[in-house]
C-alpha cells in the first residue's frame, strides 16, 4: 500500500513540475532558515554550559540605587570572594577575574598589542573546567608572574617551540609561561587569551565598596541562591557601612543610610549571555529577545512555505479530483486518501530537504557572518540533529498537508466523476485566500521592520552627537611614544603641518567604553540627603580637548595653564548639572566631592555630547585635567588626501620613537563599530523579509497559474466579445490585489506595535512616519503585481478560439 | 440479488426540488444481465449511483444480496462495495498517474490481497481481456477500446458478484465498442449479474431484459431471453 502511494506521490510531483519545483524551493528555504535559526539558537543557549558545575557557579553583581536610577555592577571589589565564602559554608569556591588593559607584550624581537587579558585567581580555569595541554592546571597560577597562554598566543609569540618556562614580558613585567590551553571555548561569556596569576598583584588591600573584580561564586549543588543572597545584606552592614563612613567622613548612621541601596546578588552563569545586559559586561552578550524574535521569524517563514503546498494542492485539486472519485469507487475509504495525501507531502517535504542541507551549506558562512556565530557544517549531521530535522520533516509534511488531505479526500465520487473537465473545484477558497493574506502581512510587517531597522540606524549614525567625529584621527597609545617631554614635542611637531587643526593628548575618546568613573555628591548638600549621591562618568583631557573636538561650552571657561589650581577644577556636562540638582541655580564656582573626600571646583559646564553610544542616555560627566595617563592623541585634520597625512604623520612618530609601534583610527569609523548590533539586525532582518517576500511570491505565482488555467474559457469568452488585454489583466490580477491590500491594513498595525516596542529600547529614537508604512504597501504591492501579471498577462494575450476549442 | 422498494431520491437546491427517483421498485436477480434505458434526466445514473452504493436514497429500501444497505454510512459502503463490485464507465476512469497494470492492481490493494496474489490475479485478468503486452502502458498511450477493456479488467479483478457498467461503449467506436459488450456477456455467462444503463438499443440487445425509465420511475420491461 505505501508502495502504491509512494509511487503515485513521485509521479504526479514529476507531472506537476511548475507546482513541484515551487513547493520544494519554497520548503527548502523555509527549512534552511529554521535549521540555520535552529541552531543559532542552540548555540545561544549552549553558554557558558561547559563548565562541569556550569549549573552551581554565580557571578556576583551588585545593584546601586542612585538619584532614581539602578546602576548594576558585573563586577564587585577584591575582598568580597573571600569574605563571602568565609561567612557562608554553602559556598565551596570563589574566583575573580580582573581585565588587564591592553597591553605590549614582547618576546625576543616580537612585539604586538594584547587587549584581552586577565588577571585570574589560580583556581579560575579550573572553575571554568578549561582543559590544559601542558602544563599543570592545580598549580600553573600559583606562583606570582606566571601566565597561561591560548595556542594562538603561543604560536604568535613562539611558533612551533614549546612556549612552556618562556618569559613573556607584558607592559614592564616579565611573566614565565606555565601552561598551555587550546582556547577558551566559543559559546563562553569571555574570551581570554592570556591569564595572569593572581599573586602578581600582590593585593593588600581587602575592601569591598568599589568595583572591577569579576567574582564567580561556586555554590553548593544544593544551595538555594535566594537563601543565600538574602544574607547579603549583613555582609553590607560588616563590611561596607564602615569603608563608606571612613572614605566619606560620615557617622555610621548616615553610611548605613546611605548603602541602603548597595545590593548584592548572584546571576546564574548560565544566564550571562543571554539576560545580563550591562555596561559592564566582559563581552557584548547575546539577548534573550532576539532568541524569541529569531525563533519566531524560523517559525513564520515555515509556515509561509506550508501555506504554497496547502494552497497549491488545493488550487490544483481538479486535477486530483478524477483520480479521488475512482479510488472511492473501487474502494478505498477516506482515511486511506487523507493517507495518501500526507504520504505526498511528507514525501515531497523530505525531498525539500536535501535541497536544504544544500542550501544550508551554501549559506553556512554568510550566516555565520551574519548572526556572529561560529556555526559548522558538520553541526548539521550530528545524530541528535539529523534525527530532529527528519522529525521537523515529518511535522512540516503533515502541517502542510493536512488540509489538501482533508479537502481532496472529502470529494464527492458522483460530482467528481460526472463532470469530465473537473471544473467543479471553485477558484475562490475563504481559507486559500486566508493563507495568502497571512503569507503577504508577515512579508510586510517584515519589510516594514527593516525600513524601521535601517532607518533608525541611520538615525543613530547621523544624529548630532554634540561634537566633531568627522576628520578626526586618533592615534592610540600615546604612552609608548616615551616620556612627557616626548609626547608634547611630538605633539608640536604635528600642529607644524597646516593640514593639521588642532591636537589633544589624554587619556577618554568619545566611543570608548572604558573610561572611570564615581560616585559623587555637590558640596552644598549633605552627602546622606536623598538622592543627592550621584555616579559620574570621568574624562581625563587636556587644555585643547574641547576645542580639538568641538564640544561647546555653555558658561564658564576651559582649563587654562594660566590658573594652577585648575588640577582640581572640574568641567562637568549639561546632564551632570541636572542630575546634581543644579539646574535653577549657576553651577560654576560650586563644588563636587568624589568618594574618597577629594574635593573638586566646578569651572565650565559644557553642553551634553554623546560620548557613548547614541543607544545609552548621555550620563553625567566630569572632565578634569589628567596628566599622567595619556592613551592617545587626538588629532583634527583638514585634508582631502587622508593617505599622504597619514604617511606624513607615521614618519613624525617614527622620529619621536623608532621603536614604537604606530596604530591609529578614525573616529567616524570607530564610531560606526558602535552600532554592530544594530547592523546586523537590519541584516538579518533584511534577510527574512526577502526570503519571505520570495516565499509568497512563489506561492502566488503557481496560484496565479493554476487560477488562469482554470479561468481560461472565460477569459475566451470574455475576449470574444470585447475585453481588452488591460482588462482582462486587471480581472485576473484584482483578486490578489484584493488580498495583498487587506494583508498590508492587518500588518501595518502589528508592524507598529513590534516597532514601537523595539525602540523603546533606544534613548534616542525616530519617530514611526506614515510613509515608512505606505512605501513598504506600495514595494508589496508592486512585486505582487509583477508575480501575478505574468500569467495573467499570458492568459489575456492567449488566442481565445484555441481555449474555447479545447472544451 | 438487487431488491428495490419504493426508493426515492429527491435532489434540493435553494429553488428547486427535483425528483430524480419517483418510488421506484425494481429486483435484478443473481446471473441477469440487465439494460436500463430511458431519456437523459430520467433517472438512470442516480439508481445506478445507488445500486453502486455510491449515494443514498432519501426513502425506501434497497436489499443488496440480502442486506438492507440504505442505512450504512460511507465506510461501510466502501467496505461492501469494494468485494462485491466492480464498475465500468463510459469516459472509462482510467487513473492516468499509473501504468494499465497498476490500474487494475489497484482494486485488490484496496481489499488487501496479498502481492504474490496480487501478481497473478492481475496477470490472469489482463490476458483474458488481451492486453497483457499493454501491462506497462500508461491510459494515455492506449487506444479508447483498449482503455475500456483496461478498466472492466479492472471492474472484474476482484470477482465481483455485480458489475455496474454506464454507458461502457458511449466512448468508442462501433468495432471497439461490440468487442466490450461481447466481454461484458462472456462475464456474465460466466455468472457475473450486470447492470448496465445505456442510450443504445443496440447494446441493449446484448442483455436479458430491459428496463425503461421515464420521470424516476420505470415504465416498461421487455424480457429478450
Amino acid at each position: 500500500m505505501l508502495k502504491n502511494y509512494l509511487k503515485i506521490a513521485l509521479r504526479n510531483l514529476g507531472k506537476n513540475k511548475t507546482f513541484s519545483i515551487i513547493n520544494v524551493f519554497g520548503l527548502s528555504l523555509g527549512l534552511a532558515c529554521c535549521l540555520l535559526i535552529a541552531s543559532f539558537v542552540f548555540s545561544e543557549l549552549s553558554y557558558d554550559t561547559y563548565p562541569e558545575k556550569a549549573n552551581q557557579i554565580y557571578r556576583v553583581e551588585l545593584n546601586v540605587t542612585g538619584n532614581g536610577t539602578v546602576e548594576t555592577y558585573t563586577n564587585v571589589d577584591v575582598a568580597v570572594g573571600a569574605g563571602m565564602m568565609n561567612a557562608y559554608p554553602e559556598i565551596q569556591a570563589f574566583t575573580r577575574l580582573l581585565n588587564l588593559r591592553e597591553s605590549f607584550v614582547k618576546y625576543n624581537n616580537k612585539e604586538f598589542k594584547e587587549g584581552n587579558m586577565a588577571v585570574v585567581d589560580s583556581n579560575f580555569l579550573q572553575v571554568f573546567s578549561i582543559p590544559f595541554i601542558s602544563g599543570d592546571a592545580k598549580t600553573a597560577l600559583n606562583e606570582p608572574n606566571s601566565i597561561v597562554i591560548t595556542n594562538a598566543l603561543a604560536t604568535k609569540y613562539f611558533g612551533s617551540e614549546n612556549p612552556i618556562g618562556k618569559q613573556l614580558v607584558v607592559g614592564a613585567s616579565t611573566f614565565k609561561v606555565t601552561g598551555l590551553i587550546d582556547k577558551i571555548p566559543d559559546n563562553s561569556h569571555f574570551h581570554k587569551d592570556a591569564f595572569i596569576s593572581m599573586s602578581t598583584m600582590h593585593l593588600t588591600n581587602q575592601t569591598w565598596s568599589n568595583v572591577s573584580f569579576y567574582t564567580y561564586l561556586v555554590l553548593d549543588s544544593k544551595a538555594d541562591p535566594k537563601l543565600l543572597e538574602a544574607k547579603f545584606p549583613e555582609l553590607v552592614k560588616k563590611h561596607v557601612v564602615p569603608e563608606v563612613a571612613k572614605d566619606m567622613g560620615i557617622s555610621m548612621a548616615e553610611a548605613q543610610k546611605s548603602v541602603n541601596t548597595f545590593v548584592f546578588f548572584l546571576e546564574p552563569l548560565t544566564r550571562i549571555h543571554l539576560y545580563s545586559n550591562t555596561k559592564y559586561e566582559l563581552e557584548a552578550n547575546g539577548d534573550i529577545q532576539y532568541v524569541y524574535i529569531f525563533s519566531a521569524l524560523a517559525i513564520f517563514i515555515l509556515l509561509l512555505a506550508c501555506v504554497n503546498f496547502t494552497n497549491l494542492s488545493t488550487a490544483a485539486s481538479a486535477k486530483r479530483a478524477r483520480e479521488v472519485g475512482i479510488r472511492k469507487v473501487i474502494g478505498s475509504e477516506k482515511k486511506q486518501l487523507m493517507i495518501q495525501f500526507l504520504v505526498e507531502s511528507v514525501l515531497l517535504t523530505y525531498i525539500a530537504i536535501v535541497f536544504t542541507y544544500a542550501l544550508v551549506y551554501a549559506l553556512v558562512p554568510h550566516f555565520n557572518q551574519l548572526a556572529g556565530t561560529h556555526l559548522s557544517f558538520g553541526f548539521f549531521f550530528s545524530v541528535p540533529f539529523i534525527l530532529s530535522v527528519l522529525a521537523l520533516g515529518l511535522v512540516v509534511g503533515i502541517l502542510a498537508g493536512i488540509y489538501p488531505a482533508f479537502f481532496l479526500s472529502s470529494f464527492n465520487i458522483i460530482s467528481v466523476l460526472k463532470s469530465s473537465s473537473s471544473t467543479s473545484t471553485k477558484h475562490r477558497s475563504p481559507l486559500r485566500s486566508g493563507l495568502v493574506i497571512f503569507q503577504f502581512a508577515v512579508s510586510t510587517i517584515l519589510i516594514i521592520s527593516t525600513l524601521v531597522v535601517y532607518q533608525q540606524l541611520h538615525y543613530m549614525q547621523n544624529k548630532k552627537l554634540g561634537y566633531d567625529k568627522e576628520q578626526v584621527l586618533y592615534l592610540q597609545d600615546a604612552y609608548i611614544l616615551g616620556s612627557k617631554d616626548v609626547q608634547n614635542s611630538f605633539k608640536q611637531e604635528l600642529l607644524k603641518d597646516s593640514r593639521i587643526l588642532n591636537v589633544s593628548v589624554g587619556t577618554d575618546v568619545p566611543g570608548n567604553p572604558n573610561m572611570d568613573g564615581t560616585q559623587v555628591y555637590p558640596k552644598d548638600k549633605a552627602a546622606n540627603e536623598n538622592g543627592t549621591e550621584i555616579h559620574a562618568n570621568i574624562y581625563h583631557i587636556d587644555y585643547d580637548y574641547l576645542s580639538t573636538l568641538g564640544i561647546k561650552m555653555l558658561h564658564g571657561r576651559n582649563f587654562s595653564n594660566e590658573f594652577p589650581t585648575d588640577s582640581f577644577a572640574v568641567i562637568i556636562n549639561q546632564a551632570a548639572v541636572n542630575d546634581l540638582g543644579w539646574a535653577n541655580t549657576d553651577p560654576i564656582g560650586k563644588t563636587i566631592v568624589t568618594s574618597g573626600q577629594h574635593e573638586f571646583k566646578v569651572i565650565g559646564v559644557a553642553s551634553d555630547f554623546h560620548y557613548a553610544s547614541v543607544k545609552q542616555k548621555i550620563a553625567p560627566l566630569m572632565m578634569m585635567l589628567g596628566n599622567n595617563y595619556r592613551t592617545g592623541f587626538i588629532v583634527k585634520i583638514k585634508t582631502s588626501d587622508v593617505q599622504r597625512l597619514l604617511a606624513d604623520v607615521k614618519k613624525k612618530w617614527d622620529v619621536a620613537n623608532p621603536v614604537a609601534p604606530f596604530s591609529y583610527y578614525f573616529l567616524d569609523e570607530h564610531f560606526a563599530s558602535l552600532y554592530a548590533a544594530e547592523q546586523r539586525t537590519g541584516q538579518i532582518f533584511s534577510a527574512f523579509a526577502i526570503i519571505a517576500i520570495l516565499i509568497a511570491c512563489l506561492g502566488l505565482f503557481g496560484l496565479a497559474t493554476y487560477i488562469t488555467q482554470q479561468r481560461v474559457k472565460e477569459i475566451g469568452i470574455r475576449k470574444i466579445f470585447g475585453a481588452t488585454i488591460p482588462n482582462l489583466v486587471m480581472l485576473v490580477s484584482k483578486e490578489f490585489l484584493k488580498l495583498v491590500i487587506i494583508a498590508f491594513v492587518l500588518a501595518i498595525p502589528l508592524a507598529w506595535w513590534a516597532m514601537h516596542k523595539w525602540l523603546q529600547d533606544y534613548q534616542y529614537r525616530i519617530d514611526l512616519k506614515w510613509w515608512i508604512f505606505l512605501s513598504a504597501g506600495i514595494l508589496v504591492m508592486l512585486i505582487a503585481v509583477l508575480t501575478v501579471s505574468f500569467q495573467s498577462v499570458k492568459a489575456a494575450i492567449a488566442n481565445p478560439v484555441k481555449s474555447l476549442r479545447t472544451e | 440479488m438487487i431488491k428495490i422498494k419504493d426508493l426515492e431520491k429527491i435532489y434540493r437546491t435553494e429553488e428547486v426540488e427535483t425528483i430524480a427517483l419517483n418510488k421506484l421498485s425494481m429486483e435484478v436477480k443473481e446471473g441477469e444481465f440487465v439494460a436500463v434505458m430511458g431519456p437523459s434526466g430520467c433517472g438512470k445514473s442516480t439508481l445506478l449511483n445507488i445500486l453502486g452504493l455510491l449515494d443514498d436514497s432519501d426513502n425506501g429500501s434497497f436489499v443488496f444480496n440480502g442486506v438492507e444497505v440504505t442505512k450504512f454510512n460511507e465506510r461501510k459502503r466502501a467496505e461492501m462495495r469494494k468485494h462485491n463490485i466492480g464498475f465500468v464507465f463510459q469516459s472509462f476512469n482510467l487513473i492516468d498517474e499509473l501504468t494499465v497494470y497498476e490500474n487494475v492492481e489497484l482494486p485488490l490493494i484496496y481489499t488487501g490481497v496479498k502481492t504474490p496474489d496480487r501478481k497473478a490475479k492481475v496477470e490472469a485478468v489482463l490476458d483474458k481481456m488481451k492486453i497483457m503486452h499493454r501491462r506497462n502502458h500508461y491510459p494515455q498511450q492506449l487506444s479508447g477500446g483498449q482503455q475500456q477493456r483496461v478498466a472492466v479488467a479492472r471492474a472484474v479483478v476482484n470477482n465481483p458478484k455485480l458489475i455496474l457498467a454506464d454507458e461502457p461503449t458511449g466512448n468508442l467506436d462501433s468495432s471497439n465498442g461490440n468487442e466490450v459488450m461481447e466481454l461484458l456477456t462472456d462475464l456474465n455467462e460466466q455468472g457475473t449479474t450486470i447492470v448496465m444503463v445505456t442510450h443504445s438499443e443496440h447494446d441493449a440487445k446484448f442483455s436479458h431484459r430491459i428496463i425503461r425509465m421515464l420521470d424516476g420511475q420505470t415504465v416498461t420491461e421487455n424480457i429478450l431471453v
